[in-house]
């Protein structure tokens, strides 16, 4: 098991090194922070940007592979992931953003999951009642919305009801006032006004697959041998759904759970700009589209490799845990 | 957005899953699920018309599928799909909705005055129906009628081109390195596997920095990051088939890998890429949307239905049908791929109840 356990870390360390390399030399080669920088007020010289740029260890004039050693001795040696064109460090920027990411997608994913799992067990357990049909129907019908469209309609709503109350229950943008309500309980509530939309926004895409894979897993199991067993003897169908299909049945939805990970990162792609989260996400696409920060992006890479492949490491070990049939070698 | 499709345990092969496959379970953006054994009941062999015989889905079906595929006894096979499909009401409402909106990309500009690149600097951001702007201008005084058909046309071309390239690419790759098993498929997985850890999303946004923005750019960019999982799960069903007695047969009779590939794989997996096709579809036009709402796929001077929502997301209030346009045609796409999808599933499952009498 140890040995099986290492070998996949060792393999996907390898796998997020190689693909971090890569995109750091396809980062260099396509972004470039010059034109954006040549264009403040005052006007510099370009051999001041140039200079500036230097200094941040960005030489803009280097070879790929002398930036590429320097780059990658400053991680291997200090974790240090380097600094922007404006010369602000890479690894605290990344780490406050994670904080404002984590807030949100830590929750929105605690509450898809609760959520997709006791509407797929309510599903299954009244098939072709109303209630399923509401349900599984509601269920097929988001996962053809795109996040954007969903994103932007939950938006919508909230400025509907914010009208309808004639004062703002719910902030539409922004993960917290500029300047919060004093006290513990009016920051409280500041922050729960602005996690509200985007967390239902992103529950409502997210809980949708868990819903479906969870009803049709549980529809499998429920008629099984083993939880007919359980009725016969004398358990009500109440229990013996809980106690014997349902636990069967969600060995396949942990794991996909476990694969949902990189997905929840890029999912706060679109949440984030959406509501004005100044999020991960954020960062890292304005790093693509403005500052064309090669470091940034790359630490987005390799975030999100290392988020997959700790997905996926969990998602195997996952099934070899509980499913005795998966021999691990 | 993209999950790792088909990462599941590969101890799982295609037809392990023996009854039910999974009930349409997956919702078209999660991917391709595990593949259900592609054997259609009129392929058999079957005489006499061949009834949908549920039992005869794994394992057993298979050694008689691939006998040289001659001309079936019973139905075609393509009638037989088609005569399914058309008794499907969702795939029938599915295919007539894909038919509107292609009809409407291809066509839908005749008759407008304006053109989708026409600036009207006399009506800048009318609502629908003035000055005969049948939807309304944008602020910059794009009649927005035009646009749609424009951005539709773009969106449904990136999606068919990652929709067709995609699962070809996949089956290629992932039935060549199977077949030829050792260290060139140790390699070739290892070498998916890394573009899976890649996030691809990044990528085609960083590459796509460098190009003008068009929506061919995009769908190539796509399709280069985002074949990977597809051709993980080919290779996974096309190890399993390679195992199976009568290809061994066929290499000891001494038949070519390229024959064995093609007559004796490619038609196992068959039914399972014309569904991911469609599937694959449906994730492009999603992707697409997204990538050009964050500003980082398709870009102006070209138009798609993403960029439009994106561009109007910043002022839903003021201009509230420049939103509401793209979103409901972007809305109708998705659920007619869907529908289609579905539709399409369900006839290429043996084991689901669709066969009915056909």
């Amino acid at each position: 098991m140890i040995r099986y356990l290492t070998a996949r870390v060792a393999s996907y360390a390898l796998m997020v090194f190689v693909a971090t390399s890569l995109s750091y030399v396809a980062a260099v080669s396509f972004l470039d922070p010059r034109p954006r920088l040549l264009l403040r007020t005052p006007r510099p010289t370009p051999e001041a940007v140039t200079a500036q740029l230097t200094a941040n260890g960005l030489d803009p004039d280097a070879g790929v592979l002398e930036r590429y050693a320097r780059w990658l001795a400053g991680v291997v040696f200090r974790f240090d992931w380097g600094l922007g064109p404006d010369g602000t460090r890479v690894n605290d920027e990344f780490f406050a953003r994670a904080l404002v990411s984590g807030r949100l997608v830590l929750l929105a994913t605690l509450a898809s999951i609760v959520v997709g799992v006791a509407l797929g067990v309510y599903a299954a357990s009244r098939q072709y009642s109303w209630g399923d049909r509401v349900v599984t129907g509601a269920s097929y019908l988001v996962s053809t919305i795109p996040a954007v469209v969903l994103c932007l309609g939950v938006q919508l709503a909230g400025i509907a009801v914010n009208e309808r109350a004639g004062r703002r229950l719910v902030h539409v943008s922004g993960a917290s006032s500029p300047t919060p309500p004093a006290g513990a309980w009016g920051g409280l509530v500041d922050v729960a006004q602005h996690l509200a939309l985007p967390t239902i926004a992103l529950t409502l895409l997210g809980h949708a697959g868990y819903q479906l894979l969870q009803r049709s897993l549980l529809l499998d199991t429920i008629g099984a041998d083993h939880v007919r067993a359980a009725r016969a003897r004398g358990l009500t169908r109440g229990q013996a759904v809980r106690r014997h299909a349902v636990r069967t049945s969600f060995i396949p939805v942990a794991q996909g759970i476990a694969f949902a990970i990189p997905a929840i990162f890029t999912g706060t792609f679109v949440v984030e700009q959406v509501f004005a989260w100044q999020g991960l996400g954020v960062y890292t696409l304005s790093a693509i589209t403005a500052t064309q920060d090669v470091n940034a992006v790359v630490a987005g890479v390799a975030f999100g490799g290392v988020t997959f492949a700790v997905g996926a490491i969990l998602a195997d070990l996952s099934v070899a845990l509980v499913d005795p049939r998966v021999r691990v070698h | 957005m993209q999950h790792g499709p088909g990462r599941r345990h590969e101890q799982h092969g295609p037809g392990e899953r023996g009854g039910r496959g999974r009930q349409g379970g997956e919702g078209p953006t999660t991917g391709p699920g595990p593949v259900r054994t592609p054997s259609l009941p009129g392929a058999t062999g079957g005489v006499g018309g061949g009834l949908a015989t549920p039992g005869a889905a794994a394992g057993a079906g298979f050694a008689r599928i691939t006998t040289p595929v001659r001309a079936p006894v019973g139905t075609p096979r393509m009638r037989l799909v088609t005569r399914r499909l058309a008794r499907n009401p969702g795939a029938v409402l599915g295919g007539v909705m894909l038919a509107a909106v292609v009809l409407f990309a291809l066509a839908g500009n005749a008759g407008n005055p304006y053109a989708y690149d026409q600036q009207d600097l006399l009506n800048l951001g009318s609502p629908p129906g003035t000055a005969g702007h049948r939807l309304g201008t944008d602020a910059g005084g794009f009649d927005l009628w035009a646009m749609l058909v424009r951005g539709t046309g773009r969106s449904l071309l990136v999606a068919l081109v990652v929709g067709l390239v995609t699962p070809l690419l996949a089956a290629v790759y992932g039935t060549a390195i199977a077949v030829r098993g050792g260290t060139v498929e140790r390699v070739g997985v290892w070498v998916l596997d890394m573009m899976l850890v890649l996030p691809s999303f990044l990528v085609v946004a960083v590459l796509m920095g460098s190009t003008g923005g068009g929506a061919l750019h995009l769908a190539l960019a796509l399709t280069a990051f985002g074949w990977a999982g597809l051709a993980r799960v080919v290779r996974a069903s096309a190890a399993s088939l390679r195992e199976r007695d009568y290809v061994r047969a066929a290499r000891y009779l001494g038949v070519s890998d390229r024959e064995i590939v093609l007559r004796h794989i490619v038609p196992n997996l068959g039914s399972y890429l014309v569904v991911t096709v469609v599937l694959t579809t449906f994730g492009a036009i999603v992707a697409e949307t997204t990538l050009s709402f964050l500003g980082v796929g398709v870009r102006p001077p070209d138009v798609s239905l993403g960029r439009l929502i994106g561009d109007s997301a910043s002022q839903l209030a003021a201009y509230p049908w420049l939103f509401w346009g793209p979103t409901i045609t972007l809305q109708w796409l998705t659920i007619a791929l869907a529908l289609v999808g579905d539709g399409v599933r369900d006839t290429l499952d043996p084991t689901s109840g669709s066969g009915g009498r056909a």
